[in-house]
């Protein structure tokens, strides 16, 4: 009786221990503010992440309607980039397999080497890394100013240095509703940063 | 059955001395992680922050830190935590004034601030900045708005001086428990934190734009530890060569965090290259971060031979820890400038008879004219 006893007592220790890391691994959030807006005149004005038209790794349109009713990301990198890409792609593996059971999330990362990037080197890069276009879109843009367009809606911002060899650009993703209204900025490269992004994104989905 | 039972009593007991074994074996900064992460996840400790709020300041509390040994600079239990101020309404507010102190882990009694190593406040630059439009500065600077530490319990800003953030902006807090003197017992701690502001309904402030200038020196990193050599006579020895290592343009290694000997040192630095300054700002806070032993810290114009702002920080006599390193503030302000060379002074006196360890950094507010004409512009 009293071995038995003791093995339960073990058994609902770690069972207890098990639990409570999985809950505490979750940050507490509150509400999220949208956060796609400017201010004009002192009033403010939101807008939708949309209007936009890319062509994925598989060869296929990617416009708005593909984010709609999603709860989604965006951010720029370019294959042959040596520094933060890598990195940022590590995290976003991560949280590609993370969410890869939920249908109404996805990832979209934009190239902003137009040059280079062609859709059969996106194509080759998403096999490498097995990127999946049901939940994670490679896109390529058609023009300079349609990446320039997106990149001010995203608020976020890129340079090519001046042989067009290497591109400044940001370590961050922007996190988008279902609505199509951006509710935060993450940067991928701090494991703080990313342990949020994943909370949110939860919260997101049960909206 | 009761073979198998002898088998899992074994194989429990084998583990339990191994994990012994390997904790004993961890630095005290990575025991105490383990050990909170313990206490939290057991629930044998409150693991929760709290948040009160009034109409012109906010408190968070932290959850419990059990002190449990002598714990230095960056050793302590540690909890972070992404807060916002008041996430019912959007509304432009000032941040005026920081302080922390700590509490009994039931929250009626005040402890003895010994036990505050640090309070970081960060804002998250990319939301922040972009809320008020002003995508170029995200990655310009480390976001941190300030710190508070041991020797500095709290601090105002200049009247009519502010940091702006959104009442329903995400911030990060960080804090750390300090003990470098209390070795007869085990007790519980929090921290209360306290952030005051004004609504910028009821006054629009003057932004001020923070920065955190510190002292590093160089180190081999193939035998990190050596200290000075010829090769590198003013090699410092850090006191770990993964946090608080940073590269010069060289990519040579540096430390902000180092070990010094019993006596008194002098360190110098140059800061110049830190301040990066565009023609000129105009400097109305500093707070420094010291750590006992220290006894002046100075931040001088080299180029005019003026001392802008003398720390002479006090050190406990019957124990070790700061009494108070006290800081600097002016609504008028102290001109800084791009073509001027600025240093940083340090003084120290390890009375000991065993190493320390020294951080000196100086957390800054000058004048941030672009943001002041931004929120002119926006009109909020």
């Amino acid at each position: 009786m009293t071995k038995t006893w003791i093995i339960r007592l073990i058994a609902l220790n770690f069972s207890c221990l098990f639990f409570a890391s999985i809950y505490s691994c979750k940050e507490k959030t509150t509400s999220l503010p949208i956060l796609s807006y400017n201010y004009d005149e002192g009033k403010k004005a939101t807008y939708r992440i949309e209007d936009f038209s890319f062509v994925n790794q598989d060869s296929l349109i990617f416009t708005s309607a593909n984010t709609l009713g999603k709860v989604h990301t965006f951010n720029f990198f370019f294959t042959s980039c040596p520094s933060i890409c890598p990195p940022m792609r590590l995290q976003q593996l991560e949280i590609a397999k993370t969410f890869q059971e939920e249908p109404k999330f996805m990832q979209c990362s934009i190239s902003i080497d137009l040059k280079r990037d062609s859709i059969s080197t996106l194509k080759n890069f998403a096999d490498v890394f097995e990127i999946n276009s049901k939940n994670w879109n490679l896109l390529r843009a058609k023009s300079e100013k349609e990446l320039h367009e997106m990149a001010g809606k995203l608020k976020t911002n890129f340079k090519p240095n001046d042989d067009y060899t290497d591109f400044y650009h940001s370590s961050y993703v922007a996190l988008i509703d279902k609505e199509q209204y951006i509710r935060g900025f993450y940067n991928l490269l701090l494991p703080k940063d990313v342990e949020l992004l994943k909370a949110d994104i939860f919260m997101l989905l049960k909206d | 059955m009761k073979r198998r039972f002898k088998i899992i009593l074994i194989f429990l007991f084998v583990a339990l001395c191994g994990g012994y074994i390997y904790f004993k074996s961890l630095k005290v900064r990575h025991q105490e992680l383990i050990k909170s992460k313990v206490y939290y996840t057991l629930g044998l400790v409150d693991n929760t922050w709290k948040k009160e709020l009034t109409d012109s300041k906010v408190t968070y509390t932290t959850p419990t830190f059990v002190i449990s040994n002598l714990y230095k600079s960056m050793e302590g239990p540690k909890s972070d935590e992404f807060v916002v101020i008041d996430d019912s309404k959007e509304e432009l507010l000032w941040l005026t004034s920081f302080k922390t102190k700590a509490v009994s882990a039931d929250e009626t009694r005040n402890m003895s601030n010994d036990f505050v190593c640090h309070t970081n406040f960060e804002y998250r630059d990319a939301e922040h900045y972009n809320r008020l439009g002003f995508t170029e500065r995200i990655g310009q600077h480390y976001p941190r708005i300030t710190s508070i530490s041991n020797g500095v319990e709290s601090f105002d800003l200049p009247e009519g001086f502010g940091f702006p953030v959104f009442s329903n902006e995400r911030l990060f807090l960080n804090a750390q428990a300090l003990n470098h003197n209390i070795t007869d017992s085990i007790f519980s701690i929090k921290h209360k934190i306290e952030i005051g502001y004004t609504s910028n309904k009821q006054q629009q402030l003057i932004p001020l734009q923070p920065k955190t200038i510190f002292m590093m020196f160089p180190f081999d990193i193939k035998d990190p530890f050596k200290g000075p050599t010829e090769a590198i006579p003013n090699a410092c020895i850090p006191v770990e060569t993964k946090n608080h290592t940073y590269y010069n343009n060289e990519g040579n290694p540096l430390s902000g965090h180092w070990i010094f000997t019993p006596g008194k040192h002098h360190y110098a630095y140059d800061t110049t290259e830190q301040l990066k300054i565009k023609d000129s700002i105009r400097l109305h806070q500093i707070t420094a971060h010291l750590h006992p032993f220290a006894e002046k810290f100075i931040l001088k114009d080299k180029t005019t031979n003026t001392i802008i702002y003398q720390c002479n920080s006090e050190n406990y006599a019957n124990k070790i820890g700061l009494k108070s390193t006290p800081t600097f503030s002016s609504k008028e302000g102290v001109w800084l400038y791009e073509d001027h060379v600025y240093e940083m002074l340090l003084d120290v006196n390890n009375t000991t008879n065993k190493d320390q360890e020294m951080m000196a950094s100086m957390a800054i507010f000058y004048y941030d004219k672009d943001m002041d004409n931004k929120i002119n512009s926006l009109k909020l």
